[in-house]
C-alpha cells in the first residue's frame, strides 16, 4: 500500500499560489471581456490569500490567516464597485468588450 | 478562558475617527433631504468635519511617536504633517467641485461621503505601521477614487476612465498584496518594525509597535527580494511611476476636473507617504538592493513624463504627464534615503500640491461650461480676457517648471541637493535635463496666453469668486514658499526625524 | 519700541500692495491717503526707533533677527545662509530718517504734481515699493538681504524712469539705466560670492540666532588669501560706480531725468543713488584693509565731481543741470569715502538729500508752472510769478555752493578738510584736494548761472512751441509745503556737523562724526586731524573760490557785463568738450556699443546656426520621442496591463541583478 505524505509541504502551496497568480495575470491580459478580466483579478487576490494561509501555517501563527479576512473584505468591496461600473458600461455601450473602451488615449 | 483585550489608543487615530463619523453623518443627513435640495449644507458639513479633523491633527503635533492598535498604526509628526496636507487638499477639492456638482446633477451626499472616506484611506496610509494597514488604506482610497472618477455619468469618457482605473488598479493591488505575502513569508511579520528587525536584528524601531520578543522567520533573501520588487510595483502604480503609469493620463483626462486635481496631488502624496514608510523603516538595510532600482525608475519616470507631455494638446493630459514627471522628482528624494532627502520630499509634496492645485483651479475656472475649453490652444489670448487668471496660470506654470523665485525651484533645489549628497549626482543631472524639457511645454501655455491672439468665439467666463480667491492664495503661497521656504522646511525636518 | 523696527519697511510695502490691489477702484484721494499714510507711519516709527536706539548702549547697533530665510540640511550638516533681519546702528539711523523723511515729503509733493496724470495709482505703488526697498537696503543685517534691497531699488528706478513708457525716450532711458546698473550689480554679486567663500556667512555682525562671527567681526580674514582683500572692495566699487553714478558708469543718470520730477528728486538725487555711498560706508572695514582700493575710490570720486561739474556748466535743461550736479556731489561723497572720511561722506549724503531734493522739487514746480517747459533759455524772471518756489530755491542754491552757515557749507568743508588731512600723509590726496577745490568754484558758477537764468532777469518764454501764450503760475500748496520744509532742512541740517573750532569745543571732530563713530569710524591710521588754524584757512579758501564762481556767473548772466556767448567762443575747445559730455557717451558708442553690437551680431549668427540648430535637433528629437510615447499609449487596457507586467518582471530582474 502506498503511503501518502501526511503533510503537504509549504512549498507546494506556494507554487500553487504562484501558478494561480500567473493564471490570473494572464487572464487580465488575454481576455477581452471586462467581466472576465475582473474575475481574473479576483483570482490573483485569492492566490495571494493562499500564500498567506500557507505561511501562517508554516510559522504556526494566526496573523496570516487574519490578514486573509481583511483581503476578503476589501475584495468584496472592490467587486461591488467593479460590477456596478461594468453594468454602467454595459448600459451605455451595450458591450463589455474592453477593447471598445479606448476613446481616451495618447 | 481569559481574553486579554488589546489596549486601544483611540487618540492616535482621532482624525480618522472624526472623518469616518463625518462621512457617515453626511450619508445620514442626505437621506432626509429632497432630490433637488442644494448641496450647500452638505458641503458645509463636510468642511466642518474636515476643519475639526485638521484641528485635532494639529493638536497631536509634537508628541513622541506612539504606535497603537497592536502595532497597526503610528502617530508621529510625519503622520500629522501628511494628515493636515491631505485634509487641506480634500477641503480645496470640495470647493473646486461645487460648481460641477450643481451643474451636472452629481448626487452630493455620495460625492461628499466618498471623498471623505478616501481621505480616511490616505490618512491611514500615512499612519500605517503595518503592511496590511498600507494595503487597507490604499484600497479604501482607490475604491472611492474608482467611483469618483466615474462620477460624471453623462460623459462616456468619465465612465471609461473609471473602468480603466478599476481594472488596472485592482491588477496592481494584486501585485502589492503578493509582495506583502512574500515579505510576510520571508520575515514572519507584516509590521514594519518587525520586518526591519528580521532583516537586521540590530535595527530598533520600537515605536512601530513591534514587541521585544523574537520574530518568527529569518529573512530568506530570494523571497524577500521578490516581495520588495512586488511592493515597488504596487506602490509605484499608485504614485504613477513609469512603467506603471499608463493609467494616469487616461484617468486624469476622463475624470471630473476637480477629481483629477484631487488625484494628482492627494493620491500621489499618499502613495509617497506609504513608500517612504515602507522603504525607510522596513527595508533600510536592503537599500543597496532597492535604491538603484528606484533610481532607475525615477530617471525613466522623469524622462518619459516630460517627453510625453511635450506632444499633448489637452491641458488635463499635459498636466497628467507633468504629474508623472513630478512623481519622478519626488522619487529622487526617496532614493537619496537620508533625513535631508525625506525632509525635502515632504517640502516638495507641499510645494507641488500648491502649484498643481493652483493650475487646476485655473483650468476649472476656464472649463466651466462642463468639460470643454480644455485644449491648450483654448488658452490663446487669455491675458487679454482674464489678465489675473492668466497671470496666476503663468506663475503656476513657471513654478512647475522650477523657475525661481517660486516654490518649484526651491523644492527641486533641495531634492537635487539631497541626491548629490547621497552620491546620486547622475540622477540629479538627469532630473535637471528633463526639467529643461518641461520648460518647453509649461511655457507653451504661457506663450498661448500672452503671445497668441484670442480665438474668436471663445467667450469670457465669469470666474467663481471663491475659486478665484483660492487661486490667488495658491499664487501667493507659490511665491511666499519660494522666497521664504524655511517655515515649511522646519516642519518637514521635524517630521522626518524617525529616519536615522 | 525697537522690537517694532520691522514695521518701518513693512508699512510702505502694505501701502504698495493695497494700492496695487484696489488702486483703480478706490479713487485718487484714497490712493494718496494710503500711500502718504503708510510712509508717514513708517517715518514716525523710524524716528521712534532711532530715539530709542540713541538711549541704548549697543556696540554694533541693535540687531533684530526676524526669521530664518535660507538654510538647508539638518543636524550636523545644517547650513545657515541668511536670515531676514534688521540692523539699526548710527549709520542706518541716518539713512532711515533721510529715506523715510524725504520720502514722505516727496509723496506729499507728488499728489499735486501728478494730479493730472493717468496711472496715478501705479505711480504711488512704485513709489511705496521704492520706499520699502530702500529701507530694506539700509536696514538689512546681512549682505544678501541688502543685495535684495539693492536690486529692488534698481527695479523701482527702472519702472519709474520709464513711467511714461509710451514715450520712446523714457523707455530708452529706463533701459539704459537698467543695463548700466547690471554691470555694477555684476561686481557686487561676485563680491558677495567672495564674501561667502571667505567668511562662510553673509551676516554683518555675529550674534545669537545667526553666525557666531560676522564679516565685520573679523574683517582681517581676507588678508589670509592673496588678492581677496583688494578684489572685494574693487568689485564693490564697480557696484558703486553703477548705483551712485560715478565714472565710468555715470552716463545713465542724466537720461534718468525722463522720469517724473519728484522721482528724480527722491530716487535720482536724495536716496537711491546714495546707495553706493551707503554700501562703502557699511563695508568700510573691508576698505580699511586695502589702501589701493581707497585711493581708486578717491580718484574716481574727485574726477567724477570735476567732470560732471564742467558738463553742468553748458546744460540748458534745468533738470539736466541738476542731474550733473547730483553726479558731481556724489563724486564729493565718494572722494570722502576714498579719503577714509566715511562720516563726512554720510554727513554730506544727508545734507545733499535736503538741498538737492529741494532744488529738484523747485525745478518741478517751475516746470509745472510753465506747462512742461524745462529749457532755461525760455525762463527768466520767475521770482515775480513764483515767489515761494524762487526763495526756497535760492536757499537750496546757497546751500549747495557752500554759503557759510548753511548745510552744504559744513558738509563740503568737512570733506575738503579730511581730504587735505589725508594729503598730509599721502601726497596724491593733495592733488585730489586741489581738483575738489576747483570743482567747488565750478559748482558755484553753474548753480548761480541756473538760478540767475531761471528766476532773475526778464521772462523769455512768453509763447510756447504751439504759439500759445504762457503765463507762469505758482504751484498748489501741497507742492509748496514740502519745499518750505526742505528749505528749512537745507539751512539747519548742517548744524549737527559744525566743526569744533567754530563752537569752541576741544574735540577734533564734529558732533555728527562723534555720533557716527561707532558705525563708521575709520580704523586708526587714515583719518588725520588738523590744527584749528589750518581748518580756518581751508574754509576761507573754499568760500573764496565759491564766491569767485558765483561772481563770474553774476557778471555773465545777471548784470550782463560780459557776453556769455562771446566767452564761450573764446573757450570753444572747452565748451565743445563739455557739451559733448567729455565724449564719454560717444566713447561708449564707438568703443563699446558698436563693438558689442558687432560681437553680438556674430554671436547671433552663431546662435542661430549652431545653438539654434542643435536646439532644433533636440526639440525635434524630444517631439519625436513624445509622439512615439503618445502612440504607445493606445488606450487599450490590456496593453497597459502588459506594460505593467513587463515592468514588474524588469524590476524583479533588476532586483536580482543588483542583489
Amino acid at each position: 500500500m502506498m503511503n501518502f505524505p501526511t503533510t503537504v509541504p509549504t512549498e507546494a502551496y506556494l507554487i500553487l499560489s504562484a501558478v494561480l497568480f500567473g493564471i490570473g495575470a494572464m487572464g487580465v491580459m488575454l481576455r477581452k471581456s471586462a467581466l472576465t478580466m475582473f474575475m481574473s483579478v479576483e483570482l490573483m487576490l485569492n492566490a495571494v490569500n493562499l500564500s498567506f494561509v500557507a505561511f501562517a501555517r508554516h510559522f504556526g501563527r494566526l496573523d496570516g490567516q487574519i490578514i486573509v479576512f481583511f483581503v476578503m473584505a476589501v475584495a468584496a468591496a472592490e467587486v461591488a464597485v467593479g460590477l456596478a461600473i461594468i453594468v454602467d458600461i454595459f448600459r451605455s455601450r451595450r458591450s463589455v468588450d474592453i477593447d471598445d473602451v479606448n476613446w481616451l488615449r495618447g | 478562558m481569559m481574553f486579554v483585550l488589546p489596549t486601544l489608543e483611540w487618540w492616535t487615530i482621532a482624525p480618522v475617527v472624526i472623518l469616518t463619523l463625518t462621512g457617515c453623518l453626511v450619508l445620514v443627513v442626505d437621506l432626509f433631504r429632497g432630490d433637488d435640495a442644494s448641496p450647500e449644507p452638505l458641503a458645509w458639513l463636510t468642511t466642518g468635519g474636515l476643519a475639526i479633523a485638521i484641528g485635532t491633527s494639529v493638536s497631536l503635533w509634537g508628541y513622541e511617536a506612539q504606535a497603537a492598535f497592536s502595532g497597526m498604526v503610528v502617530a508621529d509628526n510625519y503622520t500629522q504633517y501628511f494628515t493636515v496636507l491631505f485634509l487641506v487638499i480634500v477641503g480645496v477639492t470640495v470647493l473646486l467641485s461645487f460648481d460641477q456638482l450643481t451643474k451636472e446633477d452629481f448626487h452630493p451626499g455620495e460625492f461628499y461621503s466618498l471623498i471623505v472616506f478616501s481621505a480616511v484611506g490616505m490618512v491611514l496610509m500615512a499612519s500605517a505601521a503595518d503592511l496590511i494597514m498600507v494595503f487597507v488604506g490604499l484600497e479604501l482610497l482607490s475604491i472611492c477614487l474608482y467611483i469618483l472618477t466615474g462620477f460624471s455619468r453623462r460623459r462616456l469618457e468619465s465612465e471609461e476612465a473609471s473602468i480603466k482605473y478599476l481594472l488596472l488598479g485592482a491588477f496592481a493591488s494584486g501585485f502589492l498584496l503578493y509582495g506583502i505575502a512574500l515579505v510576510y513569508g520571508s520575515t514572519g511579520s507584516t509590521n514594519l518594525g518587525c520586518v526591519a528587525r528580521a532583516i537586521n536584528p540590530a535595527s530598533t524601531f520600537a515605536m512601530f509597535g513591534c514587541g521585544t520578543g523574537s520574530v518568527a522567520g529569518a529573512a530568506t533573501s530570494g523571497l524577500l527580494l521578490a516581495g520588495v520588487a512586488m511592493l515597488v510595483v504596487g506602490l509605484g502604480f499608485k504614485a504613477a511611476v513609469v512603467p506603471f503609469h499608463m493609467w494616469a493620463p487616461d484617468v486624469y483626462e476622463g475624470a471630473p476636473t476637480a477629481i483629477t486635481a484631487y488625484m494628482s496631488v492627494g493620491a500621489k502624496a499618499a502613495a509617497f507617504a506609504a513608500i517612504v514608510r515602507v522603504f525607510m523603516i522596513a527595508f533600510p538595510t536592503l537599500s543597496h538592493d532597492w535604491s538603484m532600482i528606484l533610481a532607475i525608475l525615477a530617471a525613466v519616470t522623469m524622462i518619459v513624463g516630460n517627453t510625453a507631455a511635450v506632444s499633448q494638446q489637452s491641458i488635463k493630459r499635459m498636466l497628467a504627464y507633468s504629474s508623472i514627471a513630478h512623481a519622478g522628482y519626488i522619487l529622487v528624494a526617496v532614493v537619496a534615503a537620508s533625513q535631508v532627502g525625506i525632509a525635502s520630499l515632504l517640502f516638495y509634496t507641499v510645494g507641488y500640491t500648491v502649484m498643481n492645485l493652483g493650475a487646476f483651479m485655473v483650468v476649472i475656472l476656464l472649463g466651466r461650461r462642463s468639460e470643454d475649453h480644455l485644449l491648450i490652444s483654448d488658452y490663446a489670448g487669455l491675458s487679454r480676457r482674464h489678465p489675473v487668471l492668466a497671470g496666476l496660470m503663468a506663475l503656476f506654470m513657471l513654478s512647475l517648471a522650477g523657475i525661481p523665485p517660486t516654490v518649484g525651484f526651491v523644492g527641486k533645489f533641495y531634492i537635487f541637493t539631497a541626491a548629490v549628497q547621497a552620491d546620486y549626482a547622475w540622477l540629479a543631472v538627469i532630473g535637471l535635463l528633463s526639467s529643461v524639457i518641461s520648460v518647453y511645454y509649461y511655457l507653451r501655455v504661457v506663450y498661448q496666453m500672452y503671445m497668441v491672439d484670442p480665438v474668436a468665439g471663445v467667450e469670457p467666463v465669469t470666474p467663481l469668486r471663491w475659486v478665484t480667491v483660492a487661486a490667488g492664495v495658491a499664487g501667493f503661497a507659490v511665491v511666499a514658499l519660494g522666497v521664504f521656504p524655511h517655515g515649511v522646511l522646519a516642519l518637514a525636518s521635524a517630521s522626518s526625524t524617525f529616519i536615522r | 519700541m525697537l522690537e517694532q523696527l520691522w514695521l518701518v519697511p513693512v508699512f510702505p510695502l502694505l501701502g504698495a500692495v493695497a494700492n496695487l490691489a484696489f488702486g483703480r477702484q478706490i479713487g485718487r484721494t484714497m490712493v494718496s491717503l494710503i500711500a502718504i499714510g503708510s510712509v508717514a507711519l513708517s517715518f514716525l516709527l523710524g524716528v521712534n526707533a532711532v530715539l530709542s536706539f540713541m538711549s541704548l548702549s549697543a556696540p554694533h547697533g541693535f540687531q533684530l533677527r526676524l526669521f530664518d530665510w535660507i538654510s538647508w540640511g539638518a543636524g550636523s550638516n545644517a547650513v545657515h545662509v541668511a536670515d531676514i533681519g534688521l540692523l539699526l546702528d548710527p549709520l542706518s539711523s541716518v539713512m532711515v530718517l533721510v529715506v523715510a523723511g524725504i520720502g514722505l515729503l516727496i509723496h506729499m509733493y507728488s499728489v499735486g504734481y501728478m494730479a493730472e496724470e493717468p496711472g496715478y495709482a501705479r505711480y504711488f505703488v512704485y513709489l511705496n515699493l521704492f520706499t520699502f526697498s530702500m529701507l530694506v537696503l539700509v536696514l538689512a543685517n546681512n549682505f544678501l538681504l541688502m543685495f535684495v534691497g539693492w536690486e529692488l531699488v534698481g527695479l523701482c528706478s527702472y519702472l519709474l524712469i520709464g513711467f511714461w513708457f509710451t514715450r520712446p525716450s523714457a523707455a530708452a532711458a529706463g533701459k539704459k539705466a537698467f543695463i548700466t546698473n547690471r554691470v555694477g550689480d555684476f561686481g557686487v554679486l561676485i563680491a558677495l560670492f567672495l564674501i561667502w567663500v571667505n567668511w562662510g556667512t553673509f551676516d554683518f555682525f555675529g550674534g545669537p540666532g545667526g553666525a557666531a562671527t560676522g564679516v565685520f567681526d573679523d574683517p582681517g580674514r581676507v588678508l589670509a588669501t592673496q588678492g581677496v582683500a583688494f578684489a572685494i572692495p574693487m568689485l564693490l566699487i564697480l557696484g558703486v560706480t553703477g548705483k551712485s553714478a560715478q565714472i565710468p558708469l555715470f552716463v545713465w543718470l542724466p537720461d534718468a531725468m525722463e522720469g517724473p520730477t519728484p522721482v528724480s528728486a527722491l530716487i535720482h538725487a536724495a536716496t537711491m543713488v546714495t546707495g553706493g555711498v551707503y554700501l562703502v560706508a557699511r563695508a568700510h572695514l573691508l576698505y580699511d584693509q586695502s589702501p589701493d582700493a581707497l585711493l581708486t575710490l578717491a580718484t574716481i570720486g574727485a574726477l567724477t565731481a570735476f567732470v560732471a561739474a564742467t558738463v553742468a556748466v553748458v546744460q540748458t535743461d534745468i533738470k539736466r543741470v541738476l542731474a550733473y550736479s547730483t553726479v558731481s556731489q556724489l563724486g564729493f561723497m565718494v572722494l570722502a569715502l576714498g579719503s577714509g572720511a566715511y562720516a563726512a561722506a554720510v554727513f554730506h549724503l544727508m545734507t545733499h538729500a535736503f538741498f538737492k531734493a529741494l532744488m529738484f522739487l523747485g525745478a518741478g514746480s517751475v516746470i509745472h508752472g510753465l506747462h512742461e517747459q524745462q529749457d532755461l533759455r525760455r525762463m527768466g524772471g520767475l521770482r515775480r510769478y513764483m515767489p515761494v518756489t524762487t526763495w526756497t530755491f535760492v536757499v537750496g542754491w546757497l546751500a549747495i555752493i557752500g554759503a557759510p552757515g548753511l548745510s552744504g557749507f559744513f558738509s563740503k568743508d568737512l570733506i575738503l578738510a579730511r581730504t587735505f588731512a589725508r594729503g598730509l600723509i599721502d601726497p596724491v590726496y593733495l592733488g585730489l584736494y586741489g581738483l575738489a577745490l576747483l570743482t567747488v568754484g565750478i559748482t558755484a558758477f553753474y548753480m548761480s548761472r541756473m538760478v540767475f537764468l531761471a528766476f532773475f532777469g526778464d521772462f523769455r518764454g512768453g509763447v510756447d512751441d504751439h504759439g500759445h501764450a504762457v503765463i507762469p503760475h505758482e504751484s498748489p500748496v501741497s507742492m509748496l509745503v514740502p519745499l518750505v520744509v526742505l528749505a528749512i532742512g537745507s539751512v539747519i541740517a548742517g548744524w549737527i556737523g559744525v566743526p569744533s573750532f567754530l563752537t569752541g569745543g576741544t574735540s577734533p571732530v564734529s558732533a555728527i562724526e562723534v555720533f557716527l563713530a561707532p558705525a563708521v569710524a575709520a580704523t586708526g591710521v587714515w583719518e588725520g586731524t588738523l590744527e584749528h588754524l589750518t581748518e580756518i584757512v581751508l574754509t576761507g579758501m573754499s568760500v573764496m573760490v565759491a564766491l569767485a564762481g558765483a561772481s563770474l556767473a553774476g557778471l555773465l548772466y545777471l548784470s550782463g557785463a560780459v557776453n556769455p556767448v562771446a566767452l564761450a567762443m573764446v573757450f570753444s575747445p572747452f565748451t565743445r568738450l563739455f557739451e559733448a559730455r567729455w565724449y564719454l557717451d560717444d566713447f561708449y558708442r564707438v568703443a563699446i556699443v558698436s563693438n558689442v553690437a558687432r560681437i553680438a551680431s556674430f554671436l547671433a549668427s552663431f546662435d542661430l546656426a549652431v545653438i539654434g540648430g542643435s536646439v532644433t535637433v533636440v526639440v525635434r528629437t524630444v517631439r519625436g520621442a513624445g509622439s512615439v510615447l503618445r502612440a504607445s499609449q493606445a488606450g487599450y487596457v490590456r496593453g497597459y496591463a502588459v506594460t505593467m507586467l513587463a515592468g514588474a518582471f524588469l524590476v524583479l530582474a533588476a532586483s536580482w541583478a543588483f542583489r
